[in-house]
């Protein structure tokens, strides 16, 4: 039943691809969601949130250690049985398809208020689709190329930031942990849905070049860099801005560049936008394609049909999805809350199940 | 395939343009510099020079002169759209360098009116502010000095003075957080209007969202910057030195700071607190007309004067940021930092003018340009 799987991709690609789909729609708003909560003590917020993560990229781990050449949906058929997990795969992909519309509303959301007022929404989910699923016929190579190369970008973004540190004021964070341990931990909770990605991962492993060592490896070094660069922003937000203010700004990592001019450039902001834009771009990628994925699971043959089905229908509900902002947030808090469910619960599921049933790839099909 | 790609392409073009937003600069009225002021019964009036090319000849080119609109009304934003109507094409202020507020505007709430600013995407947060003795307005109104359209002047005015330690270096976002932060205040500069002159006369002393009305002159304000650690490219003192030398020049020397070096220290015991600054300065003497600079001796003399009159002067500074209840050098913050048990069992409001602050300036003459 099981056949041979190529390893097609390498670490690094493996590495990029985890930090490219973790790194999203979130940042901007990262440092206001946390400090709703933590107050100034959000970067440790973020360190603890980056353990969290770890952990559950060990539990992902161990899991696909035992399914050494599957990915998820097949892991789900053969430990939970045709049916269970078939239905379970099922969810995953709705999840996914739920996190692909989210990050299109969100985006589309932040670009209006910030540079495009007047253009109507359809537009920009119909700039998204379109690239989207371009490039999501491709393998996943390709992809993982694509990747590879707009990470350079991220570098922009460092450098971008650091243009604040002309007016900030390190006693803003003092005195450290002020906030008290709940609220710092509550604080993680926001970061970790901003770190959601690293369970890419559960459908990656099998395509990673090395050994089962080696990619714990590369997933703990994406976690790692994500977690130092959101601790960085984090930080740098809160020493901008008094405490206070920053309890008004939604997106104050962009709000902070508006106040910086040089000779020639102005309005940093808008130049942000744009890089982060490719991003949130890459975030959308990973989970249509993890949709599409989940999708072929179900399916013997292979054919680019399904892909313009469910772009046409992603576009369609996007377009009707109402414009008020408290819908989307009901939305949005709806799958963030659900996805402990699949990046945790479903995952630990299935390693105690095929624990207690002595289930391994290789073994007989249930 | 390749068909589809065609379409596809050919689409894209159509999207990218982004002709939703665009926005024609052959449309717009550039805004380079507001002003506005408290009207009568509470109403806001603002001022807004508008640059524009005026025609010189038949065969195009012209010099640029200021279009100036005004409009009062209740909301910064009310005033905005009045004035929209009075221009031809789309009034537009993301360009707009610098805003000035009147006195009497800045002593009620300067948050209030740069509400528009922060909330609207579009403007621009770098720019300069300042705040104007009497009328905003009358500044504005002058719409040339010399060759320099006005608003380019005043902006680069409050420039020069940042670079020369008068004035701190702000902008409206760089405010804005001051005016929520609770445990620190800040100074704007205050331009002042005589004759058809413009010059910088100090800063304004804030405390919250509000001007105080008190001020710092000129060098106060320079030696309260190098106090607040905020030193800008130079900053320069005259002092009287010597008594009884003829002529009268002789008894003053110009000195140039080359370095300082501060050092804040807050110390605080229950509901005690004990603020005191070091402040280290290198100094290069500018003008001495006794030139006896050669001596070691007299240099330490001059240095000794020095420290003593600077250290007299800062301790008149941190008097009268007191004594406007300003908390310009963030001492507030520091307790927040630092002193967190402290500052909870004060009023910052009703404690901060009553709190020990001593100044002690020590000075010292390293160099004294090519001639001793």
């Amino acid at each position: 039943m099981t056949k041979k799987r190529n390893k097609t991709i390498t670490k690094l690609q493996a590495f990029f691809l985890i930090v490219q789909t973790q790194i999203g729609v979130g940042v901007l708003s990262l440092p206001f969601d946390v400090h709703k909560v933590a107050q100034k003590d959000g970067w440790i917020s973020a360190f603890i949130a980056g353990i969290g993560v770890q952990l559950s990229i060990f539990l992902i781990w161990f899991l696909n250690k035992r399914f050494p050449s599957l990915h998820i949906f097949e892991i789900n058929q053969k430990v939970l049985g045709k049916w269970v997990g078939s239905v379970t795969s099922l969810f995953y992909l709705v999840y996914y398809f739920g996190i692909f519309l989210l990050i299109n509303l969100l985006a589309t959301r932040i670009i209006k208020t910030w540079a495009f007022p007047h253009t109507p929404s359809w537009v920009f989910y119909l700039i998204f689709t379109f690239l989207i699923t371009y490039i999501c016929i491709e393998t996943l190579r390709v992809i993982a190329r694509f990747y590879v190369f707009v990470s350079l970008f991220i570098v922009l973004l460092i450098a971008i930031s650091l243009t604040a540190y002309s007016l900030v004021d390190f006693r803003y964070i003092f005195p450290i942990g002020e906030a008290g341990i709940s609220n710092i931990l509550k604080g993680s909770k926001q970061v970790l849905l901003s770190m959601l990605g690293f369970e890419f991962l559960l459908f990656l492993y099998p395509f990673i070049e090395g050994d089962e060592k080696s990619i714990l490896k590369t997933a703990t070094l994406a976690n790692v860099f994500v977690t130092v660069l959101y601790v960085f922003l984090i930080f740098t937000t809160l020493i901008f801005f008094t405490p206070t203010e920053l309890n008004i700004v939604p997106e104050p990592l962009l709000y902070m560049l508006k106040s910086f001019h040089f000779r020639v450039l102005e309005r940093y902001d808008l130049l942000f936008l744009s890089i982060w834009i490719v991003s949130v771009l890459t975030s959308l990628i990973t989970y249509f394609y993890l949709t599409v994925k989940g999708m072929e699971s179900f399916r013997k043959k292979r054919s680019n049909i399904p892909i313009y089905m469910l772009s046409i229908l992603g576009y369609i509900i996007l377009t009707f999805f109402p414009e008020d902002p408290f819908k989307l947030q009901r939305f949005s808090s709806f799958l963030t809350n659900l996805s402990y469910l699949f990046f945790c619960g479903f995952p630990l599921l299935l390693l105690i199940v095929s624990l207690l049933s002595k289930r391994k790839e290789g073994e007989g099909q249930a | 395939m390749k068909k589809l790609m065609l379409i596809f392409l050919t689409i894209s073009i159509v999207l990218l343009t982004g002709c939703w937003d665009q926005k024609l600069l052959k449309d717009a009225r550039l805004v380079y510099g507001s002003a506005f002021d408290l009207a009568e019964d509470g109403r806001i009036h603002t001022t807004a020079a508008i640059r524009t090319l005026q025609r010189i000849g038949p065969s195009g080119g012209g010099k640029p002169v200021n279009e100036l609109v005004t409009a009062e009304g209740d909301t910064v934003r009310e005033t905005r759209m009045k004035m929209d109507e009075k221009v031809s094409g789309t009034f537009s202020a993301e360009k707009n360098r610098i805003f000035l507020l009147g006195e009497d505007l800045a002593k009620q709430d300067i948050y209030s009116v740069f509400d528009i600013l922060y909330r609207t995407p579009e403007s621009n947060l770098s720019a300069s502010v300042g705040i104007v003795n009497g009328k905003a307005s009358d500044i504005l109104k002058m719409s040339k000095k010399g060759e320099t359209l006005i608003s380019e002047y005043t902006y680069e005015l409050i420039e020069s003075a940042v670079q020369h330690t008068t004035v701190p270096h702000e902008n409206i976002q760089s405010i804005c957080t001051l005016m929520f932060d609770p445990g620190r205040d800040f100074v704007l500069p205050l331009l002042d209007k005589r004759d058809n002159e413009v010059a910088v006369d100090g800063v304004g002393l804030i405390h919250g969202r509000k001007y105080t009305g008190h001020k710092l002159s000129n060098e106060q304000a320079g030696l309260f910057l190098l106090l607040d650690d905020n030193y800008g490219k130079t900053a320069r003192f005259v002092k009287k030195v010597n008594k009884g030398q003829k002529p009268d020049i002789n008894n003053y020397v110009t000195v140039n700071v080359m370095n300082s070096k501060r050092k804040l220290d807050v110390q605080a015991k229950g509901r005690n607190v004990k603020v005191s600054i070091g402040l280290q300065l290198n100094l290069t003497v500018n003008e001495y007309p006794l030139d006896t600079l050669a001596k070691k001796t007299t240099i330490k003399d001059l240095d000794k004067k020095l420290s003593e009159k600077f250290t007299n002067e800062a301790k008149e500074v941190v008097s009268k940021l007191q004594e406007a209840n300003c908390d310009a050098l963030g001492i507030g913050r520091n307790l927040i930092a630092f002193h967190n048990e402290t500052w909870k069992q004060l009023d910052w409001e009703k404690d901060y003018p009553t709190i020990t602050i001593i100044p002690k300036i020590h000075v010292n003459i390293l160099g004294s340009g090519i001639i001793q």
